[in-house]
């Protein structure tokens, strides 16, 4: 926090300027939701279907702005932080308003306006117990607020704001409208989390610190936020505290993610939650972890990467054949999906730690589908829920019989999600996989194709429990105490509008990957420029 | 201004009756000979004033501490019984008297080692540093000075405090009845509640 | 003409102005004492009014002064009006303004004397107006007697009540030992140095001869505003006094009381020993790691809210503390603590005296502080149901509300020096807010998903003044959290650091 004169002689320091203004197409997008939750609490509680309108009509709106970004976003240059903007904001520490979007967060901006609006279209009817659509909406305009600013932030204290707001409406939403030990799950996974958000914060600080200076604006020399330049920022930092650093951002991207030795609250809180809690769980937050690795850990402290990459391989690794074995000891169908969410991150995870493009770009490819496949299926755990009151698979059965087509449904989400060529779920797990074949330059080839094949045998234990999983509940003859319920029918309306997005994504994607691929390459081979690969 | 061997003398003399003193007041069972033996600190603290040429301070200390201060302790001490024993052997906390030989040990020590520590440069003998004793001016004169003007703010907030503490004091002696009667049933002593009454009830 | 010059003595500079907000303060508590001794009891409905005006009052000479934004120096340096002081001026003005919010209901309709209540509260608040700006021992020992001995007497204002004089005897005892303590430090340092000042103190001890000596002093004195600030292991009457004392007196000596001992902490460490960091900091530094895992570990176990809230104090006084613990590092990381610590205080300050109001407010129905007692609060008054979550959620510094920006500061503070020590106590911060979040969240639960203990679901009516009390903190809690710039460089950690040479 010098003076500039002080420091006139650096003349290679970097300069940062104002860029853009605060009511750009981000800010719009990021806070629509926001607002909807103002209008929601505004609205009186006994109002069910306003509540229900203004939900919807917020989300679509967020929606609609989606369309705007996908057609204002240059695809050509998709490598560029496009349409967002640098302005101050908490000046005393440098910390900015930064926002943009590129390859490696369009997708998963997309992933989550796609997934709200279908999230709250199946709450139509679907308010689980104890009510209240007000809270329950509002909860998640605040959450959908948190998830998109996570992704368009480009200022760590701006990413970390964002990354901790969606805990609160998560923790409610868990905790008030889950399962019977909704308590120890929401808390379980508040601690969680918090626990690596701390390590996170302390990580982001030292780096703050340890980091070289930029110019600001008004003229100061200090150290910087900003994920953009923090890259050339850090190569100052020494090697042993930059393994430190880049553990903290481990332990809390890696709770999030979540990677092996801290994955054990998913499964709580995904069982426990809400089905929309579930879904918006599977489909967005876990990314966010993820996403961590690939815009913040790697990049900024590429060498520190190199020397953690095998760590992630193996707990990753570890995480796929631990996932799915879990899953084959599982009596509950929602808990299966849990575990297996903990597999197919394992995939992803992999593919992000062999620090290659090919990784990257199958690791962001599977965030995607995971979010599409894991989604539909948590969906469908809720449906088969709310018709058999129970999701213990060996009471299950019969459900093409009873359901045809729920049971149809069903069986294309587990054969993309078991990565079934022609479907999302092959683009990204097939790829990842392969990457490890040829990890980035100075990392243990050995150790990784070694990974490779291991990693491989999880994939045949996926088809192995998801078929498992399948036979049980879709073949066969109802049981008895379900023959004759007049409370299973088949895909209700508000569920086919809520399904049909997914469905057809997952095929196409599945069909035409390459929409996908290209945006994320380009985008990708920045990220990663520091790692020579 | 060397000291000299009287001083020496006055100053051994005053110690040991200071630390008598204040060892009486916690050795004595008796509250009144307890009190005694804090006449007889105070009179030591006096007496080391006076040898250091603080001689309004001697005479405040004598006035305000053994004239008003032992002679109010006494007057509670006499109004409320000499004949009430006090069960001393009782430990409302286990262990609280290791815990306190343990922090008083500590306490010594750390003054002791402060102290001894210290050197040469502590019990040389020399004036403080301070060396505010003006032979020529007199002593009430000097503070009088310091009072009204490097810490006339200092004693004007004193007597601010001193009004507050009245003011306090009064409040404490008062007796709830006499402002605002309570209904029956709540003037008998109650256990303590962890919130006050029902906010409900009225007074006016 | 004037007696002093007569007798040969100059009379002292006085700068009027600086001393503004004081002296509106001595009016305030001069009016109050006259209206109470001639209206009687028909001007008891007055007295909150007059108070809380009286206090805005106060701020206006505060807000001059800081457009004025010059440093004034009195009496030698031993009183200074710097940004630093006006900025806690005006935190304990607001705070007792807020204070005097819940008070209002509270005490008319308590078996309370209204007058001598007001009265108490305003002469502990010029102490804390007092302790911002002194600079010397016996400013900051007499401005701790005055905001201490009124607080004493309050913590005892319910009379009638077991549990409250108890409070107000355990705050009382604990308090003089404190001071006696203290006092002890202080006179080994003037005897050292031979001045009451802290310039002069600092730099008669500097490169000192005799360490242990100064040790003893340093350690003496610290501990001294550790019973103040109750930090573990001198916490023990927190609770006690905390449960036992009016709700609203609670509130004050959580905020104000604990921010005037954090006031002078600073002041004296880092004015009076800056050269002493071997011996300060790891004293501190012990304190601030026992007081956050103890505070937030018997925190977990406790069942009434107003206790829980206590010992969630003592946790925040180890946050508090950390930032000091690192201050010895350089020059800069004194201002980062400086900075941190205000920042911190003035968060605090809102998101505790919020809590406090709800519970104020919860009472008024339920008349319990029992975590129980909050079962269906959210389905009966949501409002307060949201307002307490809020307050609970910043302090367990979860964006975006106002607690994350305090937390980040002394996180910043903790790691600029870069060194080991502050790393350590950066992680250790780390892993109390998590446990601390356990707590919290518990009452959030309770409120928003159990039933009404008492099947009693009729709303609870908020009068106006507790009303404005929700709003104002509300507002501090959201506004700050989302623009922390409006708080930043607000404490002229600077000129305070370059004052004390």
């Amino acid at each position: 926090m010098l003076l500039a004169q002080q420091l006139t002689e650096s003349a290679d320091i970097l300069e940062v300027a104002n860029t853009g203004s605060f009511w750009n197409i981000l800010t719009f997008v990021v806070f629509t939701p926001l607002v909807g939750a103002l209008v929601l609490l505004a609205i009186p509680k006994a109002n069910q279907q306003a509540l229900k309108v203004v939900a919807l009509g917020t989300t679509l709106v967020a929606a609609g702005l989606g369309v705007v970004i996908l057609t204002q976003f240059d695809f050509g240059d998709a490598s560029a932080k496009q349409l967002g903007a640098n302005i101050g904001w908490i000046e005393v520490i440098n910390s900015r308003y930064i926002v943009g979007i590129d390859g490696i967060s369009l997708p998963l901006l997309m992933l989550t306006l796609l997934i709200m609006p279908l999230v709250v279209i199946y709450s139509w009817n679907h308010i689980p117990s104890p009510g209240n659509p007000k809270a329950f909406f509002a909860l998640q305009m605040v959450l959908m607020t948190g998830m998109l600013g996570s992704f368009v932030a480009l200022d760590l204290i701006l990413f970390f704001v964002f990354f901790e707001v969606v805990l609160l409406p998560m923790y409610f939403l868990i905790g008030v409208w889950g399962g019977e030990q909704r308590q120890y799950a929401s808390i379980k996974f508040f601690l969680y989390t918090l626990f690596g958000s701390a390590l996170m914060l302390v990580a982001f600080l030292a780096l703050y610190f340890l980091s070289d200076e930029v110019l600001t604006p008004s003229g100061n020399v200090m150290h910087s936020f900003d994920m953009t330049l923090l890259p050339a920022l850090a190569t100052g930092i020494s090697a042993g505290a930059a393994l430190w650093i880049f553990g903290g951002m481990f332990i809390g991207f890696g709770v999030k993610v979540p990677m092996f030795p801290f994955h054990t609250w998913l499964p709580d809180a995904h069982t426990q939650a809400p089905t929309v809690g579930s879904v918006i769980l599977a489909a967005v937050l876990l990314k966010l972890g993820t996403y961590g690795f690939m815009r913040i850990a790697i990049p900024i402290l590429p060498d520190a990467a190199k020397s953690w990459a095998p760590v992630i391989g193996i707990l990753a690794v570890i995480g796929i054949i631990y996932g799915a074995l879990c899953c084959l000891a599982q009596t509950d169908m929602k808990r299966l999906i849990a575990f297996s969410s903990v597999a197919h991150m394992g995939f992803t995870m992999l593919a992000i730690s062999t620090l290659t493009d090919f990784g990257f770009n199958a690791a962001l490819f599977g965030m995607v589908a995971h979010g599409l496949i894991t989604g539909m299926l948590f969906f469908l755990a809720g449906s088969t829920k709310e018709r058999y009151h129970t999701l213990e698979i060996k009471r299950l059965g019969g459900l093409l019989k009873q359901a045809p087509h729920m049971g149809w449904i069903m069986g294309l989400a587990v054969m993309a999600s078991l990565g079934l060529p022609g479907l999302a779920g092959f683009w990204g797990e097939f790829p990842a996989i392969l990457s490890a074949y040829d990890p980035a330059e100075g990392l243990n080839v050995a150790l990784f194709r070694t990974l490779m094949v291991i990693a491989a045998v999880g994939t045949v234990l996926a088809a192995g429990y998801l078929l498992w999983l399948y036979q049980r509940v879709a073949f066969g003859t109802p049981s008895a105490e379900f023959e004759n319920d007049p409370n299973i029918v088949d895909v209700t309306t508000t569920e086919w509008i809520a399904w049909t997005p997914l469905i057809v994504l997952i095929v196409v994607l599945g069909m035409v990957p390459g929409i996908l691929f290209n945006v994320t390459n380009p985008a990708v081979g920045v990220a990663l420029s520091a790692i020579g690969a | 201004m060397e000291t000299t061997a009287v001083e020496y003398v006055v100053f051994a003399l005053c110690a040991v009756i200071v630390l008598a003193g204040a060892f009486g007041v916690i050795w004595f069972r008796n509250p009144v000979q307890a009190a005694l033996s804090l006449v007889a600190t105070l009179f030591g603290v006096a007496v080391l004033f006076l040898n250091m040429n603080a001689q309004f301070l001697a005479a405040v200390q004598v006035i305000v501490y053994t004239g008003a201060i032992v002679v109010l302790i006494l007057f509670v001490i006499m109004l409320l019984g000499v004949d009430v024993e006090e069960d001393l052997e009782e430990e409302p906390l286990v262990g609280q008297r290791v815990i306190a030989l343990v922090i008083a040990a500590g306490v010594a020590g750390l003054v002791v080692a402060g102290v001894t520590l210290g050197g040469a440069d502590l019990v040389s003998g020399a004036r403080s540093v301070t060396g505010s004793i003006v032979d020529d001016v007199s002593n009430i004169e000097q503070i009088g000075r310091l009072l009204f003007t490097e810490y006339v703010f200092a004693l004007e907030i004193t007597a601010v405090l001193l009004t507050i503490a009245v003011i306090a004091a009064v409040v404490m002696s008062r007796r709830p009845s006499e402002v605002e009667p309570l209904p029956a049933e709540n003037a008998s002593m109650e256990p303590p509640e962890p919130m006050e009454p029902e906010a409900e009830e009225v007074f006016d | 003409m004037n007696i002093l010059a007569a007798v040969g003595v100059d009379n002292p500079p006085l700068d009027w102005h600086a001393l503004a907000p004081e002296l509106v303060l001595v009016g305030l508590l001069a009016v109050l004492l006259l209206v109470d001794a001639f209206g009687g009891e028909r001007s008891r409905w007055a007295m909150p009014s007059l108070t809380g005006i009286g206090l805005l009052a106060a701020l206006i000479p505060v807000a001059t002064l800081a457009y004025d934004g010059v440093v004034r120096s009195m009496f030698d340096g031993a009183y200074v009006v710097d940004n630093y002081a006006l900025l806690f001026k005006a935190l304990f003005l607001i705070a007792g303004y807020v204070v005097v919010l819940l008070s209002t209901n509270y005490i008319a309709e308590g078996d309370y004397w209204e007058g001598e209540y007001y009265q108490l509260l305003v002469a502990s608040l010029l102490g804390m107006t007092v302790m911002a700006s002194a600079r010397d021992l016996i400013s900051v020992f007499l401005a701790l007697e005055l905001l201490s001995i009124p607080a004493y007497m309050l913590a005892a204002w319910r009379k009638r009540d077991l549990g409250s004089e108890e409070a107000g005897m355990k705050y009382y005892l604990m308090g003089v030992f404190a001071s006696a303590i203290l006092l002890y430090g202080m006179s080994l340092l003037y005897g050292m140095t031979g001045s009451t000042l802290l310039v002069d103190i600092a730099g008669a001890i500097e490169g000192t001869e005799v360490p242990a000596l100064v040790a003893l002093a340093v350690v003496l004195v610290v501990v001294g505003f550790a019973f103040k600030v109750s930090a573990v292991p001198f916490h023990t009457w927190a609770p006690d006094t905390y449960q036992g004392a009016p709700t609203p007196v609670t509130a004050f000596l959580a905020v104000g009381s604990k921010a005037a001992g954090f006031v002078a902490l600073m002041t004296v460490v880092l004015i009076a020993f800056p050269t002493q960091p071997r011996i300060f900091e790891p004293l501190i530094w012990a304190l601030a790691a026992v007081t956050m895992i103890v505070g937030n570990l018997i925190a977990l176990r406790q069942t009434n809210l107003v206790r829980m809230l206590a010992y969630s104090g003592v946790a925040q006084a180890g946050y508090i503390l950390a930032p000091l613990a690192v201050a010895g590092v350089s020059g800069a990381s004194a201002a980062m603590a400086v900075e941190a610590v205000s920042t911190y205080l003035v968060i605090y300050a809102a998101m505790n005296l919020g809590a406090f109001a709800v519970v104020i407010a919860v009472a008024r129905k339920t008349g319990s502080a029992e975590i129980d007692s909050y079962g269906g609060l959210f389905s009966y008054s949501p409002v307060l149901a949201v307002c307490m979550s809020v307050f609970l959620f910043s302090l367990a510094g979860i964006p975006p509300l106002a607690g994350w920006y305090g937390k980040l500061t002394i996180f910043l503070a903790l790691i600029e020096p870069g060194t080991l020590a502050g790393y350590i106590l950066a992680v250790i911060v780390g892993l109390a807010s998590v446990i601390a979040l356990f707590y919290y969240a518990r009452v959030a639960k309770v409120m928003f998903v159990d039933p009404a203990p008492d099947g009693d679901t009729t709303p609870i009516r908020v009068p106006m003044s507790l009303a404005a009390a929700l709003t104002i903190t509300v507002a501090v809690t959201l506004v700050v959290g989302v623009l922390p710039q409006v708080l930043a460089r607000v404490t002229g950690a600077e000129t305070f650091l370059s004052i004390g040479g």
